[in-house]
């Protein structure tokens, strides 16, 4: 277990704990032909462990970006980052590759399952990597599919279930190495309304018990308050507005218009 | 990830390419079986060549000459004026030659060299060309009388006469050793087989050697030497001046009136055999042994078996190109999951040890059963090989395809190295593939 840096400084007031993740000027440029694409514009953001954010913004303002970063399946094109005290920018290639084996889950929005292995080796697949043994990583992907309900077709290829089903099988493969951070892109944005409410259902469920932190990527503003303590909104790669999502109905309705008018 | 996982994945997606694997692993099979078989028979040839001449009888004799001459460093050069500098400072061999050389420990038996080809007729059978022995009762060793099939040496029958190889009986028209002895065998010169058109008649005026035929021994039992026929000194030494001039030729010209052209000198075991050649040269004579040959063979078989590698090894490069496509198609066709695998937290490493271990297992395959395939057309190769040369009941059927273990390893290690380097560009390039371009890959 490695010591955040920002430890030090927060050792006036012991009982906060440091933040999972800290970013600060945290920039992304795509050179596209000529021209450069600004994707992150300098993003400043804190979050701590076990608090669940949600990130929202017009198509093409930076969210799967800002996750692919936090993620390490990106690096930072300036500024700093640092996730569970691994300064992300300073990575080797292959110590960003065990940084996303052992502290994040990845829930993708086409889901990313192995098509030619089983639900139960889809799950234990990252175990399978960090070198777990084949028992113990059964054992544990079994317990996994379990939870998520789908102990019935523990045999059956991806292809043979349904989208939700096939979430649900990504959000247990998410959790198989006990990340310290979970990271969602629209996980329901291939999904029916009801089958959408059960998936985010089992990643609340499931990150709380984890303890993770999760960083959920959403343009439905209901989403985001239902899941989430606090809702990050991007716009053209900078942060509009950062506040924490209203416990009620009622506040929440209010940021909701206030959101709205931000937007038009 | 564990190695045991790799082995894993790497068969599961083997075989779920089955085609396309036994296409891959067939063009392995036919390269390394090129391969093989071609070494093989490099091999075989040698082993035929060089297997004669490892008779004990063979490795504790040596050949006395009167030059020195290097077979291990031969080289044409030799033939320049250099060599023929050495030819006129040839050593004279005389009677004293032999006792000096007799007096040297572990010697068994010295006597002239009288090996010299012959026209045979035997009485009521044939006439063929064969070479003849002349030796003294103590040159016959205890192999050479267990070998004996018919009648026996002139010491035992007390009657001087021919011993005749097993394997020429045929040509000499004999049915079998039973029925050779006693008869007479004639000798003339070698050029009287070659005036003789079948049914025709010997012309008479040729000067002629008659002696009865003693005993007959079995060819195989003495190698190389095994073909020859043996006769005693007198009668030997006249049928050897039929010969004429072919007898006293040695190196840089005919020898002179009381001169041998060689010696033959027998040691009393293996061991000495150095020993005794070591006291030999020392006196500035020639020596010459069947290890001297073994390695000669050797030598030049290091090129042929080379040469006959390459011209396999074009099947191998053709599969190299095979299994190279193979794996660029694997990875292109698993780019999405490559970068599922790199999302979850594979390694660069952990991918490029995927598609290696693939292609490697598909070497291995190939190779095994190319090796396989190779044994099997050896051993048909050698069924007709030995029916096309016909081989008499009483020789060795051929092995020309010889697939020892060291060769077959080999080959194996061969295949499997060709494949990892085919598949290691594929490899480097997945290993490479950035996650989110890979994952977003159609
Ligand atoms: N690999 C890339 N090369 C060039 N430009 C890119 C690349 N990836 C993203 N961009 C650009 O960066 C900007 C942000 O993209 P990003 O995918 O983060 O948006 P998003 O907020 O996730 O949008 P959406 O809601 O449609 O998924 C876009 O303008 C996009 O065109
Ligand atoms: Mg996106």
């Amino acid at each position: 277990m490695t010591e955040s840096p920002e430890a030090a400084n927060q050792s006036a007031a012991p009982p906060t704990p440091p933040p999972l993740v800290v970013a600060s000027g945290l920039r992304r440029d795509y050179q596209v032909g000529q021209s450069t694409v600004h994707a992150l514009a300098g993003i400043d953001v804190t979050i701590a462990a076990s608090e669940a954010v949600a990130i929202v913004g017009r198509s093409g303002s930076g969210k799967s970006t800002l996750l692919n970063v936090l993620g390490g399946l990106e690096r930072p094109s300036a500024g700093s980052i640092t996730v569970a005290g691994h300064d992300l920018g300073c990575l080797s290639r292959d110590e960003l590759a065990v940084y996303r084996l052992r502290t994040v889950g990845f829930v993708f929005q086409s889901f990313h399952l192995v098509p030619h292995l089983s639900v139960l080796e889809n799950v234990a697949l990252p175990m399978m990597i960090a070198g777990v043994g084949w028992l113990a990583r059964r054992r544990r992907a079994k317990e996994l599919l379990e939870r998520t309900g789908l102990s019935e077709r523990m045999r059956h290829r991806p292809t043979e279930l349904s989208g939700g089903e096939r979430q649900r099988v990504a959000v247990a493969r998410a959790l198989a190495n006990e990340p310290k951070l979970l990271l969602a892109d629209e996980p329901t944005g291939n999904l029916d309304t009801k089958t959408a409410g059960e998936i985010m259902g089992l990643i609340r469920e499931e990150r709380t018990r984890a303890g993770a932190a999760l960083v959920l990527v959403t343009h439905e503003r209901d989403v985001a308050h239902e899941n989430a303590e606090r809702m990050i909104e991007l716009q053209d790669g900078a942060v509009l507005s950062d506040r924490p999502t209203a416990p009620s109905g009622e506040v929440a309705e209010q940021a909701d218009a206030a959101g709205a008018e931000e937007a038009a | 990830m564990k190695r045991i996982d790799l082995i894993r994945l790497t068969l599961s997606n083997l075989r779920r390419q089955k085609l396309r694997t036994a296409l891959t692993v067939t063009g392995v099979i036919v390269g390394t079986a090129a391969v093989t078989t071609m070494v093989s028979i490099g091999i075989g040839v040698k082993r035929s060549l060089i297997a004669p001449l490892e008779q004990a009888e063979l490795l504790t004799s040596l050949t006395v000459q009167p030059v020195k001459l290097d077979l291990g460093s031969f080289s044409f050069s030799d033939l320049g004026r250099g060599g023929m500098q050495k030819l006129r400072e040839r050593k004279s061999i005389t009677d004293e030659t032999i006792a000096e050389i007799a007096a040297i420990e572990h010697v068994r038996v010295v006597y002239p060299d009288k090996n010299v080809p012959l026209s045979l007729e035997v009485e009521g059978g044939k006439i063929s060309v064969v070479g003849i022995d002349v030796i003294p009762d103590a040159a016959i060793t205890e192999g050479m009388r267990e070998a004996i099939l018919a009648g026996g040496y002139w010491d035992q029958t007390g009657r001087g006469g021919a011993v005749l190889p097993s394997s020429r009986l045929e040509d000499l028209g004999v049915a079998s050793p039973e029925e050779a002895v006693g008869r007479d065998a004639i000798f003339r010169s070698p050029g009287a087989f070659y005036e003789t058109k079948p049914g025709a008649e010997v012309s008479e005026n040729r000067r002629r050697v008659t002696v009865p035929i003693i005993g007959v021994y079995e060819s195989q039992a003495l190698g190389l030497a095994g073909t020859r026929v043996l006769l005693p000194p007198g009668v030997g030494d006249d049928a050897a001046e039929l010969a004429g001039p072919i007898g006293k030729m040695t190196f840089g010209g005919p020898v002179k009136d009381g001169e041998y052209r060689a010696l033959s000198v027998k040691v009393t075991d293996f061991e000495h055999l150095d020993e005794v050649r070591a006291a030999i040269d020392d006196k500035g004579y020639g020596t010459m042994t069947a290890g001297d040959l073994i390695g000669v063979i050797d030598t030049v078989f290091i090129g042929i078996e080379a040469a006959l590698g390459l011209i396999g090894s074009v099947g191998l490069i053709v599969a190299f190109f095979g299994i190279a496509n193979t794996m660029v198609m694997a990875v292109l066709e698993r780019t999405r999951e490559i970068g599922t695998l790199k999302a979850l937290g594979a390694r660069d490493r952990d991918v490029r040890r995927l598609f290696v271990m693939e292609a490697a297992t598909i070497g291995f395959l190939g190779g095994l059963l190319g090796v396989g395939v190779s044994k099997l057309l050896g051993a048909l190769g050698d069924l007709i090989a030995n029916a096309f040369f016909a081989r008499g009941e009483n020789q060795t059927p051929l092995d020309l395809f010889q697939i020892s273990t060291p060769l077959a390893l080999g080959a194996v290690a061969f295949a499997v190295v060709t494949a990892v380097i085919a598949g290691a560009y594929p490899a480097w390039r997945a290993s490479r593939l950035d996650p989110v371009v890979a994952l977003r890959h159609e």
